[in-house]
């Protein structure tokens, strides 16, 4: 639809009020972050210029890499298994089989349920001395597996990624969301048409729920960026930093009242959100071309 | 017409939007002006003015106090209560306001944001050296120089311990938490498996053995978070190897490494659940009798009486650190734990509300309290006679008569190196780094 000239500074006075909050609450912030970067700064006495030093460093550090490693697989893991889990839940309950209002808001609960009480009882699902995992191995007479999960660096990962996993619930509602938006009009010409649940399922609603599942992946990326809680709790990036991520990292900077590195390692940040997006992007709309 | 009607009407809402957006930067602007006047006329006016303003108006200079002590603090319960006899006794002339903060990150993190934003708290603790010498550099704290160095207040405080706070010949801080930390042992255990209390570290592997021969642990130990446990063992491991002052000499010499070997060798001996674990693991083995030998402050006496099982609390043996090669044992480990401080202050009449508060709260009667309810021991003078509990009573002893103060690794040495300890320990235990190269970790974060 063309937009007509007179209706320009209508639409522009609308958007007027969202621009100045955008531009006061985060494109002025992330500027003077990008600024701030170039000194070096304790957050309390005059900033020094440093120019990229603070980057040098940053790329020299091998818990840098560590931490961008382990961001990467945190995308990667809620894109390719907390997705389509989710999605898997949510094709299930919109069939609304018996208790699924049940079932949903049990999926759901993590989500408001505080990250301290749920990491605490990982920890102690996790723990080597007293801890469930151990307890069940020894059960079945498996003992010999028993380790301590978050302190042998190499479980330690894999046990904080699985703990994201039970995450599932957000992405759950926004796909049955989707699943709802779906005409039943294409069930009941393929039904008709003698398809199953399965070929209803892959022909029909999940390309229809395209957009939605777009939203998931980018928002599951961007989560998976954003991480801290979850790692800061169960492992606070240990052990030995192998299961740092980026923020982790950023915060430790500011730990150390080492600001200037902070904020370029807020930059870092930021460039590779922007990156991921445009990649998950750029991957849905070659999907999309390849399909019309 | 009717879009005519449309326009008109979708011009009036956005223009009631805008009007009322900016109504609320006009209010915003129109207070932020009238703070701006308040502290013009606080910068420009005098004592007399502000003494006057307050006595007309009937009302108590108000000072804010952001405070740690607060919630399930040990101290919180007698703290509380200083605060309100000082409001009591100041009626209509100071009123402290405490505004609560439980968390010890977002405090820092809050105190931190206030000084570099220019609005210090009136009142405020820092809880460690590095943080003290920042913020006195800031050049927005108050200056105790003078104040402490009245003959009234110098009295009150133990020998020497004042000097830490005086910066390039200022001070902008007082010392007032101390902390002693010894070493304890689980007499009962010991006992049980027929061993005494170790001296040195060669006797500690024995020990250490025997208690393991009977199912239990040997030494409690963390990597979590900060890694306090592990890293008390440390600060006494670089005692007994480089003896006094050692962290003021630096990483380069030799006793980082040779002290790094003896906490490998410490981690041997320790639960298998040490690596990542938070306090809460080492703090559970030991009061649940399945630790022998374990460290902390003594503000966690009051925790081992009410929450260690039955008995653990009077078999609780307390000792000094062990040599090493025959060389600096009986040291006790002690830092000043908190310094009170202050915003910097424009206005005379609250320069001396603060420092009338820390007359009040390092009056020697009132420190005896706080130590007595809370287990927290501080930098005034008091008479140990008046120290309730006999395990206190005797750690202040035992530091009374220790060989020399060892250094504790946190506060003595820069905070980056601090923060990088924990991840330097996971590596060492975990063979990605041999002693030598968890010093190099450690250098590279002072670097």
């Amino acid at each position: 639809m063309k937009v007509k000239k007179q209706d320009r500074a209508g639409i522009f006075l609308f958007l007027l009020p969202a621009l100045v909050l955008f531009t006061l609450f985060f494109i002025v912030p992330v500027g003077f972050v990008a600024s701030m970067s170039l000194f070096k700064w304790n957050g309390i006495t005059t900033p020094e210029w440093s120019g990229f030093a603070n980057y040098t460093r940053i790329l020299s550090d091998k818990v840098f890499w560590t931490s961008m490693r382990n961001n990467v697989l945190w995308a990667l893991c809620a894109c390719l298994i907390q997705v389509p889990l989710a999605l898997l839940m949510a094709l299930i309950l919109s069939k609304k089989p018996r208790g699924w209002k049940i079932f949903r808001t049990v999926y759901f609960l993590p989500q408001v349920i505080s990250g301290i009480a749920i990491a605490s009882l990982w920890q102690a699902i996790y723990n080597s001395e007293y801890g469930l995992l151990n307890g069940l191995l020894k059960l079945v007479g498996r003992g010999d597996l028993a380790t301590n999960w978050l302190g042998n660096p190499k479980t330690a990962l894999t046990c904080v990624l699985v703990y994201s996993l039970f995450y599932i619930g957000y992405h759950m509602v926004i796909l049955m969301a989707g699943i709802t938006d779906v005409d039943e009009c294409y069930y009941e010409a393929a039904t008709i048409d003698g398809a199953n649940h399965i070929q209803i399922d892959l022909m029909i609603t999940i390309p229809l729920i395209r957009s939605s599942l777009i939203t998931s992946m980018t928002l599951a990326a961007i989560f998976g960026l954003r991480t801290f809680e979850q790692v800061w709790l169960l492992t606070n990036g240990g052990p030995a930093n192998r299961t740092s991520v980026l923020v982790l990292y950023l915060y430790s900077q500011m730990q150390n009242n080492d600001y200037g590195t902070a904020n370029a390692s807020s930059m870092m940040l930021i460039l590779t959100g922007a990156l991921v997006i445009a990649l998950i992007r750029g991957l849905f709309s070659i999907g999309r071309k390849s399909s019309d | 017409m009717k879009t005519k009607i449309q326009k008109f009407t979708s011009f009036t809402i956005i223009s009631a939007l805008m009007l009322s957006l900016l109504a609320g930067c006009g209010g915003g602007a129109s207070s932020s002006s009238a703070a701006g006047n308040e502290s013009t006329a606080a910068s420009t006016g005098t004592a007399a003015s502000s003494e006057a303003t307050a006595a007309a108006s009937g009302e108590a200079v108000k000072l804010g106090y952001t405070c740690i002590w607060v919630g399930a603090d040990s101290k919180a319960e007698y703290f509380g209560q200083m605060v309100k006899d000082f409001n009591t006794a100041q009626a209509g002339k100071y009123e402290i306001v405490v505004e609560d903060q439980t968390d010890y990150d977002s405090y820092r993190t809050k105190i931190r944001t206030l000084i570099s934003t220019g609005s210090a708290p009136d009142l405020f603790t820092v809880g460690d050296y590095a943080d003290m010498e920042m913020y006195s550099q800031s050049g927005k704290l108050m200056d105790l120089t003078g104040f402490l160095a009245e003959p009234d207040m110098q009295g009150r405080f133990q020998e020497g311990t004042l000097d830490i706070a005086y910066i390039d010949g200022k001070a902008h801080a007082m010392p007032y938490e101390t902390a002693l930390i010894p070493i304890m042992y689980n007499g009962r255990l010991l006992e049980q498996v027929g061993a005494e209390v170790p001296e040195s570290f060669e006797e500690l592997w024995a020990v250490c053995e025997s208690l393991e021969g009977a199912g239990l642990f040997g030494t409690a130990q963390m990597t979590g978070k900060n890694a306090w446990s592990s890293m008390l063992w440390y600060s006494y491991a670089l005692a007994a190897c480089g003896g006094p002052g050692i962290c003021e000499k630096g990483l380069d010499d030799p006793a980082f490494v040779q002290a790094a070997e003896l906490l490998k060798m410490m981690f041997d001996h320790t639960s298998s659940d040490a690596i990542g674990a938070d306090p809460n693991v080492p703090n559970g083995h030991f009061f649940n009798d399945r630790m022998g030998i374990y460290s902390n402050g003594t503000w966690i006496l009051g925790r081992i009486r009410s929450e260690g099982v039955e008995g653990l609390y009077d078999n609780l043996i307390v000792g000094p650190g062990w040599s090493y090669e025959g060389k600096n044992g009986g040291s006790v480990i002690s830092a000043v734990q908190a310094y009170m401080a202050a915003g910097k202050q424009d206005d005379p009449v609250k320069e001396e509300g603060v420092k009338e508060f820390f007359r009040h709260i390092t009056e020697p009667e009132r420190v005896i309290g706080l130590t007595n309810s809370s287990g927290a021991i501080f930098t005034v003078e008091v008479d140990t006679a008046a120290i309730e509990d006999p395990v206190l009573a005797q750690i202040i002893d035992l530091n009374g008569s220790a060989a020399f103060q060892a250094d504790q690794f946190q506060s003595a040495m820069p905070v980056a190196v601090a923060n990088a300890l924990p991840a330097a320990i996971e590596a060492l235990v975990l063979g990605d780094v041999d002693a030598q190269g968890f010093v190099e970790m450690l250098k590279a974060a002072e670097e």
